[in-house]
């Protein structure tokens, strides 16, 4: 088997960040397309959106990347927790905890937050979902994705 | 004495009947004193995110009667679960159909 992606690594790297005890939620996937069950009161789900090759002086930059990596922070209300309260909680526990290194352990030069999306949906339970883009800078082998 | 036509007063003890026979709820909203409903609570997808999270679409059917005024946004227990009332769908004759958001926070908004 050949070796992940740089742009997987990455997206691997992250989830594991929220996966370290104590977890940010105890639900954290990876490219995950059924919606999320009942039984989860938060999830978090990550996967890699656009890479773009970075450019200097109007010419590509071999092997420099701006990667968009995209986070779904899932909450629903809860036993005393609005689900904004859940959410909000959810969402800022997520970036501290990517913000506490973001080089993730020396993988790529610097991963920043780029934007943010709120969904809020109510179908009998109040559902809510934050969409971070982050934008993670890094490099790969001169015609290489590694 | 009913002034209902006969059929009207025939219909008014059949619904009567048919939400007697398929209870399966009590229902209090506000307060209130118990009802029998008629409830369920259907699988749903809430629309968030690119994979959306699975919910359920609470409903209960109780007597027009036991409706009150401008009941959207009053607190329904429902078999000792707390809702609230989120849209109402009378049939225009005996029934109401009530629909329900599940109140875990315990905040009304």
């Amino acid at each position: 088997m050949t070796a992940p992606t740089a742009f997987m690594q990455i997206a691997r790297a992250v989830a594991d960040v929220f996966k370290a005890e104590p977890a940010v939620s105890p639900n954290v996937f990876r490219s995950r397309s059924r919606v999320v069950a009942r039984q989860m009161d938060t999830a978090i789900v990550v996967y890699q959106g656009r890479a773009q090759r970075t450019e200097a002086d109007g010419t590509l930059v071999p092997g420099v990347w701006d990667t968009q990596l995209v986070v779904e922070h899932y909450a629903r209300e809860v036993q005393g927790a609005t689900v904004e309260d859940a959410l909000d909680a959810l969402l800022q526990s997520a970036h501290d905890r990517l913000a506490e290194d973001p080089t993730l352990n020396d993988l790529v030069a610097d991963c920043e937050l780029a934007s943010l999306n709120w969904d809020y949906d109510m179908d009998g339970e109040q559902t809510a979902c934050a969409t971070a883009v982050y934008v993670v800078q890094h490099a790969t082998d001169h015609g290489s994705l590694t | 004495m009913s002034l209902l036509p006969p059929f009207a007063a025939y219909e008014a003890e059949l619904f009567q009947a048919t939400r007697s026979m398929l209870a399966n709820a009590t229902v209090s909203i506000d307060g209130a004193p118990d009802v029998f409903g008629i409830f369920d609570a259907p699988g749903a997808v809430g629309s968030v995110g690119a994979a959306g999270m699975a919910t359920t679409a609470p409903t209960v059917v109780i007597a027009t009667a036991a409706v009150p005024d401008a009941p959207v946004g009053r607190q329904a227990l429902v078999n000792g679960v707390l809702y609230r009332i989120a849209d109402t769908e009378p049939d225009g004759v005996h029934d109401t159909r009530l629909f329900l958001d599940l109140n875990k926070s315990g905040v009304l908004s």
